[in-house]
């Protein structure tokens, strides 16, 4: 695992930033048509080892959605159980501030562009205590990463403003009878949703 | 001139090149020109919005003899990119304060740079459009100090001075390990 405090060359640490990012199958299709260029006829092909690669991974995706749709779910939950394991304090990941409640913390990221909303409802924050929080990036969009430390051990909560196109498919929690909708990744359980124009997602081991 | 790495420069271009269209684009250089949008926009749908457009306006255009189809594109991308007026004024540079120090005539000085991870994470998210450009083709398009200046129509010289400034972030003191942690 790429070490956050290691000392890396500025060009290799810039590299690695931009690895992750990618044309999903769906959009490389929308390139290609509109360009007049043929579908891949390797498409079936591809849909059917990610498929398998689903199946045998464990990941225990639990949508049931179109394939676009649980693709860009799964981005997002791979992404926000990337930044749970790497930047921990476990990892020695240092706050960028220290506050036991969102109050103290907001004023700390005033430059990120949303106000930090109080997601403690949720079912993994159960008697954890926060502990602070530091500036990130999620979704390509500044974002703060909470830290809260429960039984369950290390729970991070990274959030970042609400965008309908980049967010679609989150639950709206303002929503009767909504929920948050989980997955898990890289052996973390991330549940995503939104309200108050705030995505957040909650990640801990699963 | 419009330039992509790997010795792909237009001059004494075959004929079998110059008949290259867009129809000659892989995969790869949609991935190529949807990270370099990335740069540029720091928003995946904008970037993909922009990709798009870029793909529009080339069929609008319909050149002929595009020697470089990859490099073509590239341009097209950056030009979609700031045709809009806001996404215009996000190309410029972050103000930093005055000009101290030598300044280099390459990059050498960015190659011996180093940095924590979650420090360039930290810096990454003040960056503007302009800064996040040089350093994506610098960093992962391999391009030299000349076609930068090229590819972003800016002068050497200016291009030197912004990045002697920006140096000076990456400069920075990276963050304090956690108390009791290793």
């Amino acid at each position: 695992m790429k070490q956050p405090h290691e000392n890396v060359p500025l060009k290799q640490a810039v590299l690695e930033l931009f690895e992750g990012e990618h044309l999903d199958a769906e959009q490389l299709r929308g390139l290609r048509a509109a360009s007049g260029q043929p579908a891949s006829p390797q498409r079936r092909h591809w849909l059917a080892a990610a498929a398998a690669v689903v199946a045998v991974s464990g990941l225990g995706l639990v949508l049931t959605r179109r394939g676009s749709d649980a693709e860009h779910l799964t981005m997002l939950a791979e992404e926000v159980a990337y930044t749970h394991l790497t930047y921990s304090a476990a990892a020695g990941v240092a706050l960028d501030a220290v506050g036991n409640t969102i109050a103290v913390l907001r004023p700390h990221f005033d430059g990120v562009g949303f106000a930090l909303i109080d997601a403690s409802g949720d079912a993994a924050l159960q008697g954890a205590a926060l502990e602070g929080g530091r500036a990130c990036i999620l979704t390509a969009a500044p974002a703060v990463q909470l830290r809260y430390r429960g039984v369950l051990g290390e729970i991070s909560v990274c959030q970042t403003r609400f965008n309908p196109l980049r967010h679609r498919d989150v639950p709206d929690l303002a929503g009767t009878a909504a929920t948050p909708i989980v997955l898990h990744a890289r052996g973390v359980r991330v549940s995503l949703a939104h309200q108050q124009g705030v995505m957040f997602a909650v990640a801990v081991a699963a | 001139m419009a330039i992509t790495r790997d010795g792909e420069k237009s001059r004494n271009t075959p004929a079998k090149a110059r008949t290259q269209r867009m129809s000659t684009l892989k995969d790869a250089d949609y991935q190529r020109a949807y990270r370099y949008a990335m740069a540029l926009c720091g928003d995946r749908d904008m970037a993909y919005d922009v990709v798009h457009n870029a793909v529009a306006n080339w069929l609008h255009a319909a050149p002929k003899n595009v020697a470089e189809p990859l490099g073509y594109f590239l341009r097209i991308v950056r030009n979609c990119f700031i045709a809009d007026g806001k996404r215009a004024a996000m190309l410029r540079w972050t103000p930093l304060d005055d000009v101290a120090g030598v300044i280099a005539t390459d990059m050498a000085p960015l190659e011996e740079t180093f940095l924590q991870r979650a420090q360039l994470q930290r810096i990454w998210v003040d960056l503007g459009a302009a800064e996040r450009e040089v350093l994506y083709l610098w960093a992962v398009e391999g391009f030299t100090i000349e076609e930068i200046a090229q590819q972003t129509a800016t002068p050497k010289g200016t291009l030197l001075t912004r990045l002697h400034r920006l140096r000076k972030r990456f400069a920075e003191p990276g963050p304090l390990r956690a108390a009791g942690e290793m």
